[in-house]
């Protein structure tokens, strides 16, 4: 592909920074990644309303861009179809009529719902999917749809794979989501998982750390409920009485109803996440399910920080070197508790466990990792 | 390699995984697998996975029932809407190829709510003459070129003409002009609208499933318990789409309810409905890709005069593995004689007979220890029919030793159905004479198999079944206390002839058999191929 290549860059839940999800860090990384390359990057997205305090600080961020045009829709309240549907519609009327017009070196799109507008970009060399997850997994998952007929769910994922059929290349942050794809001829696949895009990460010294355990998480269901049973299950009857304290970070304070001195609740933080990180001894994740790949696992990796994590904050993750400690809680509570408990008691094991973390980041989630299989995958010029 | 024939069983019924649909689809599946298809379960949308065997695909998708009793619950959740010859039309292949639009692909998939018209999702611009094009079509269509050519002329010369030449042209081309299809103001004793709209329903539930598992020609689709409105949507996707598949339908529900009483000269609903749907079939008349069948001679004649539509007689199946090798061992020194009644607790099925069959025996079998009655007591405490509810109170009252109830917190599973009918000594089907005239019996047809003696209503289907010697007929409630009586006291005789019966009918009722009946082409098919 030629320099400075010509992109259009799609995404459906924008603006996306400050960062409030995986999928928002994911997609920043893309962005850091298109920069580097002095890429001349359209940027299409839908806009959230409840995202509206974020455009001013977005818009300084990507002014790099060559163009930026957002799409004001009912999006967040769509179904499956109907996301569909007007992501489709809005491809026949201006603005996106005109852009779409282009000789575009690379269309690439966020989620699957977004076809319709690499399907309308007729000129694009390329048209790039970045799956994110597999969304007939993530409808009844994330968005708590588990009564929804099987039968829809099958129809979601035949509708879905229909879909990949419109791009020459897939990617996956989630090397199992790759592996579950059934494989058409023609079509690249590459499972490459996403990596923190900005400077300045480095293991700190956790001797005067004040925050005991730590769980930094969005408002999704897994999220919610995964916390609730920790609460519930691990923080209560094994880590409360031993004076142990629990900050939590996130939107996913706002619908969490615990109130209990011993647990923080600090909401959505919008300084410097390091100096949470900075401040705590032991990173938890306590998810029971969810899809794609746990980018709040990698935060922490990024970090350098002791993580405990179940089977699912790990999913679709290479983690060869054992850069932290996973246990089944649902299963075994009390193990997941004494491996808190002992980390928290042993700073000497913490960092040891801390700098493995550091070396998984540096090794599958480094910026330079991810550039690299990036340009290979996508034959851009390194 | 070619691909494996699918044979779909459709039991929109099948609200959970037990009871009599959930075991005659099992038994269907499994001698479909055998038989070499690759059978493909569906179910109600409320019905819940798990108990499924692994091998079995199993979809459960309908929004409609049987008996469409309660209101057509709100699924908004349900959101795909899948036509199924369109499906296929607007393959995303075709998309690509520009044989269909993004949004002809959407739209044969998804239910788009009314209200996100704002987004003016409309496929074709609408320009003065796609207007002008679709009236003239919509004119040519529903009236005729005769219609047409007048309303052309009217347009053109309704400035110039006089109305008398008009008049003149009018009566000239009436005689061509088609006439408006009268309908027939008949008064319905059913929810016409509320029928229609489960029928369009399940045709979109079942266009679904057909185009998500890539139905074609070869596969065979098969209704255990089918109503008439699944026949008309059947027949519609079978005038719709050219590659449907294969089709058969089995009534198994008589189509007079003699509990019912009802005016003089009205029809009871269900036959009501399906003198409208079998109406409607006549007009084009029926598929050759559809067969229709009963599961009893008796039932077959009725419904043939009742519709003039031919139909077919199937064997009734059953989980025969469970049954197979299971022989009555006759009770040993003091161990009680297991009568027991089984099915559903319903009034037609005599079960608020079963206090007077406890008053009968009661000094002379029960008190002294001879015989147990072992029932399936599986009464709903609200929906369950009154004279039901009530008798399974009195039913309480008697000593415990007396009566072991089964079910009591709701239906058996398939191990404690079967471990229930396998542990019988007699099994007792005290049914309504007139409502099984012509209906079969689950419940006979597995009893007879395990080699029980039993005890069912004379005239009927089930006395019609029930092989010489290995049970007795009675003909109302008195005539049913003294039979069974005599069943107790010459049980050995009975359980005898039983035994030797069993062979020959698992034999006759094998749902292999079935599957070759359903399956075999008819003559009407074959001519057509």
């Amino acid at each position: 592909m030629k320099e400075n290549p010509h992109i259009l860059y799609v995404y459906p839940f924008g603006p996306f920074y400050p960062i409030t999800s995986g999928s928002d860090l994911l997609a920043n990384t893309h962005l850091e990644y298109f920069r580097r390359k002095k890429a001349k990057v359209d940027l299409l997205f839908y806009h959230r309303p409840e995202k509206v305090n974020q455009i001013k600080q977005f818009n300084e961020m990507y002014s790099w861009c060559n163009s930026i045009h957002e799409l004001q829709t009912p999006w967040h309240e769509l179904r499956y179809g109907e996301f569909l549907c007007v992501a489709d519609y809005v491809t026949k009327i201006e603005p996106l009529k005109s852009l779409l017009k282009q000789n575009y070196d690379l269309v690439f799109n966020n989620y699957c719902l977004t076809a319709p507008i690499a399907f309308a970009a007729k000129k694009a060399k390329i048209k790039v999917l970045e799956t994110v997850d597999h969304l007939f997994n993530a409808f009844p998952i994330s968005l708590g749809k588990k009564n929804q007929p099987t039968c829809d769910l099958f129809f979601y994922k035949k509708v879905e794979f229909d879909l990949y059929k419109i791009f020459d290349k897939i990617l996956f942050i989630n090397q199992s989501e790759l592996d579950d794809t059934p494989k058409i001829n023609g079509l690249s696949y590459e499972c490459i998982p996403p990596a923190w895009p900005f400077e300045n990460i480095t293991q700190k010294k956790t001797n005067n750390s004040n925050v005991d355990v730590l769980f930094i998480g969005g408002g999704n269901k897994p999220n919610l409920e995964g916390l609730d049973f920790f609460y519930n299950e691990i923080f209560f009857p094994y880590l409360r009485n031993k004076s142990i304290n629990l900050t939590v970070v996130g939107k996913v304070c706002n619908s969490w109803y615990v109130e209990d001195p011993m647990v923080k609740k600090l909401g959505f933080y919008s300084g410097p996440i390091s100096e949470i990180y900075d401040s705590s001894k032991v990173v938890i994740i306590p998810i029971l399910e969810g899809t794609g790949l746990s980018i709040k696992t990698i935060e922490a990796f990024a970090f350098g920080k002791a993580i405990v994590s179940t089977p699912s904050g790990t999913r679709g993750m290479n983690i060869t070197g054992n850069p932290l400690v996973t246990i089944d809680m649902k299963n075994n509570p009390e193990a997941f508790a004494k491996a808190i408990i002992d980390l928290i008691d042993n700073p000497i094991k913490r960092d040891e466990l801390g700098k493995k973390a550091l070396n998984q980041f540096q090794k599958e989630h480094s910026f330079e990792v991810y550039s690299y299989r990036m340009d290979k995958f996508l034959e851009l010029a390194s | 390699m070619s691909e494996q024939k699918k044979f779909y069983i459709i039991n929109n019924g099948m609200k959970d995984l037990r009871g009599h649909y959930f075991e005659t689809s099992i038994s269907i599946a499994e001698a479909a697998r055998d038989m070499g298809w690759h059978p493909i379960l569906t179910g109600h949308a409320t019905c819940e996975l798990g108990m499924v065997p692994e091998w079995l695909e199993f979809y459960p998708v309908f929004r409609t029932d049987h008996w469409m009793a309660s209101k057509i619950e709100d699924q908004s959740h349900i959101e795909t809407l899948i036509n199924f010859a369109d499906y296929h039309q607007a393959s995303i292949e075709q998309v690509k190829v520009g044989k269909a639009t993004f949004q002809q692909f959407i739209n044969s998939r998804f239910y788009i709510r009314p209200e996100l018209n704002a987004w003016n999702i409309v496929p074709v611009k609408q320009t003065f003459f796609t207007r002008i094009t679709h009236r003239i079509k919509e004119v040519y269509d529903n009236d005729g070129l005769a219609k047409l050519l007048l309303l052309t002329l009217k347009k053109i010369f309704r400035e110039c003409c006089p109305p008398l030449i008009l008049k003149i042209l009018k009566k000239a081309l009436s005689p061509f002009i088609k006439k408006p299809e009268l309908i027939k103001p008949n008064k319905l004793n059913f929810d016409l609208d509320h029928e229609l709209h489960s029928c369009i329903l399940f045709k979109n539930d079942l266009s679904k499933i057909l185009a998500l598992t890539k139905a074609t020609p070869s596969d065979f689709v098969f209704l255990p318990t089918a109503h008439g409105r699944e026949l008309l949507a059947i027949s519609q996707i079978c005038e719709e789409s050219t590659f449907a598949p294969r089709f058969g339908l089995e009534f198994r529900h008589a189509l007079d309810f003699p509990f019912i009483i009802l005016p003089l000269g009205e029809e009871h609903a269900y036959a009501a409905q399906h003198r409208f749907y079998f109406e409607r079939i006549k007009e084009k008349g029926l598929s050759n890709r559809i067969r229709l069948f009963t599961d009893t001679k008796e039932l077959a004649e009725d419904y043939t005069n009742f519709s003039g539509l031919p139909f077919d007689v199937l064997p009734i199946p059953f989980r025969q593995d469970f049954l197979k090798n299971h022989e009555v061992i006759p009770p040993i020194l003091h161990e009680k004689l297991r009568i027991v009644y089984i099915g559903d607790p319903r009034e037609e099925k005599g079960f608020h007979w079963l206090p007077f069959l406890i008053d009968f025996l009661a000094i002379d079998y029960l008190k002294t220890n001879k015989v147990v009655l072992e029932i399936q007591a599986s009464v709903h405490p609200v929906n369950s029919e009154l004279k039901c509810i009530n008798a399974l109170e009195i039913l309480k009252s008697y000593p415990k030793e007396w009566i072991k109830f089964h079910g009591s917190n709701g239906p058996l599973n398939p191990e404690s159905y079967y471990q229930l009918l396998s542990n019988a000594h007699a099994i007792i089907c005290p049914y309504d004479k007139l409502t099984y005239h012509s209906r079969s019996s689950g419940t006979l047809t597995e009893a007879i198999a395990a080699g029980v003696p039993t005890i069912v209503p004379a005239d009927t289907w089930l006395s019609n079944q029930q092989p010489t010697g290995s049970g007795l007929t009675f003909d109302g409630l008195q005539d049913f206390l003294i039979k069974t009586k005599q069943l107790i006291d010459k049980y050995p005789e009975f359980l005898q002839k039983a035994k030797l019966a069993k062979v020959e009918w698992q034999k006759n009722q094998d749902p292999k058999d079935l599957i070759m009946e359903v399956t075999k082409e008819s003559l009407q098919e074959l001519i057509a191929r």
